[in-house]
Formats: C-alpha cells, sequence, structure tokens
C-alpha cells in the first residue's frame, strides 16, 4: 500500500529545499530517500535501539551490517515491538522500503517478522 | 567515543530517549528558540546593512540583541537534550558536524560585531555605522541561515 499524497508532500518538501537530491540519501525522516518498491531483508539482529526519534536495528545479512530504520518508539511499541520482542542474536525478516542510493545498506521497514511475530510498526504503510 | 557512550547512558538521556512527550516538547523548544533567535539576529543585521527602511532608526537593538542571546541558550540547552539520547550517532553525522562548526563561527561574529558596533546605534546615522560592522552583519544572516539549514538535514543525511 502506498500514500502518494505523503509522498508527494515530501517530493516538494525536498525540492523547496533543493538540496536534497544533492546529498547523499541517508535519512531517518520521511519517506523521500527510499525507493517506492517493498525490499526485503533477512539476517541477524546485532543491536536494537528502542528510542527517539526513530527505533532501529542493526542485522548482520550475510557478513554485511545493514540498518533497518523503524517508526518513532511510541509507534513501535504500539506494535507490540518492545524491549522483550526480541534479543540480539535473533533472526529478524524485514519488509519496507531501501534507500535509493543502492552503495548504502540502509531500509526503513514497515512490517518486521521476529521469533514467527509480526509487528506492523507502519500499519498503514504495510503490505495486505 | 566512551564519553559519548557515558552520556547517552545519563539517566535523563535514559529518560528522554523513550518519551513520548518530552522529546517532542524539546523539539519544539529548540525549534521556536531557533526561530526567535534567527529572526532577532536578522533584524539587527537587515538594520546595520540599512536595509529596513523605516524601521532603521527605531529599533530596539540593544533589546534584541539580549532576546537572541537568551534564544541561543535555549536553542543549545533543547539541543544537547536531543544530542545526548543519541550521542555517538550525533557526533558522526555531517550535517551535524558542519552545524556546530557554523555554531561556533557565527557565535564569534556575534560577539565581534557587538564590540563593533556598539550598544546603542539605534539612533546613529547608517553612514557612522563602520565598514566591518556590515560585514559582520552580513556575515550573521548567511551563517545564521546555514546553521538552520544544516540542522534541518541532521535528520536527512
Amino acid at each position: 500500500m502506498h500514500h502518494p499524497l505523503d509522498r508527494r508532500r515530501f517530493g516538494l518538501l525536498a525540492a523547496a529545499l533543493g538540496l536534497s537530491y544533492a546529498m547523499p540519501a541517508r535519512a531517518h525522516h520521511g519517506w523521500s530517500w527510499t525507493e517506492d518498491g517493498f525490499f526485503e531483508l533477512e539476517g541477524i539482529i546485532r543491536a536494537i535501539y528502542l528510542g527517539n526519534p526513530h527505533a532501529a536495528l542493526d542485522v548482520d545479512v550475510e557478513g554485511e551490517m545493514w540498518r533497518v530504520e523503524l517508526a518513532p518508539p511510541s509507534r513501535t511499541l504500539a506494535a507490540g515491538f518492545d524491549e522483550n520482542a526480541a534479543r540480539v542474536g535473533d533472526e529478524v525478516k524485514a519488509i519496507g522500503n531501501r534507500s535509493r542510493d543502492e552503495t548504502e545498506r540502509r531500509m526503513k521497514a514497515v512490517r518486521i517478522i521476529v521469533r514467527g511475530r509480526t509487528y506492523d510498526v507502519y500499519p498503514r504503510r504495510a503490505p495486505a | 567515543m566512551e564519553l559519548l557512550a557515558a552520556i547517552e547512558q545519563a539517566p535523563f538521556a535514559r529518560a528522554l530517549k523513550t518519551s513520548f512527550y518530552i522529546y517532542p516538547l524539546i523539539n519544539l523548544a529548540h525549534v521556536l528558540a531557533i526561530g526567535a533567535l534567527v529572526t532577532s539576529v536578522t533584524l539587527i543585521d537587515l538594520r546595520y546593512l540599512g536595509l529596513l527602511g523605516k524601521l532603521k532608526p527605531g529599533l530596539p537593538v540593544a533589546f534584541l540583541r539580549r532576546i537572541a542571546f537568551v534564544a541561543f541558550l535555549t536553542a543549545g540547552a533543547a539541543g544537547a537534550a536531543m544530542f545526548s539520547v543519541q550521542a555517538r550517532d550525533y557526533a558522526q553525522n555531517p550535517a551535524f558536524i558542519i552545524k556546530m562548526g557554523l555554531v561556533a563561527i557565527a557565535a564569534v561574529n556575534f560577539v565581534v560585531f557587538t564590540r563593533l558596533a556598539g550598544t546603542d546605534n539605534a539612533t546613529s546615522e547608517m553612514e557612522s555605522v563602520p565598514v566591518p560592522a556590515r560585514i559582520c552583519a552580513g556575515l550573521s544572516i548567511l551563517l545564521w541561515f546555514c546553521v538552520a539549514l544544516f540542522g534541518r538535514f541532521i535528520g536527512y543525511v
């Protein structure tokens, strides 16, 4: 599920600033820096950050470290992903949108699956 | 790096990390303070550059400088609080590093500008404003704008 309105708004903001396309897209805020299509990643959790401004996981994918950004902590917790949901060393599957910059190992997850449980941290964006 | 990690472990930083209300409110204080800071310094700068037209003679420059100073301290305190949550990340963020460098230069420029311009120029004619003070005024506008610009980009790089 895409929300063209959101994307257009962030696109306008980016165009207004005029700089975001000139700078490397390694963002936390918004979705303007991500690809449109869904992306999947599976690996081992190496670090968990559950805090402001965004929660995030560091995931080891066959020796390569990926940064998987989640929602702000309140939304991530509301999705059920709390301190007890996962441990370092757990396997994780993340579904979301990866950075447009192909040299960068960073994605923004809308859904993560850990220990057989599914957490939709961005429920409105999550695939059906 | 150890110091930065220790900052993240401070009770205040840990509380802020998962707070629902406090973090966004501190963020708001930071943004509002920057708004007051940029507005007040820009008014002073434009007045010394002679670009304020009718407002020029009556502008309370000393009062605006006090507002700018208090806004600077407020923005700095709120910014330090947000920094503490992810100190190690921000310390490596290129936009953050550039912003801090610009803040230091802009702060020095503010002090030099205040010295050069004197404390009460509200009624003096533009011809009496020394050229170095006008250069400071121009730099001030540019520097504070860039501080705000790079600050905004911290979340996007």
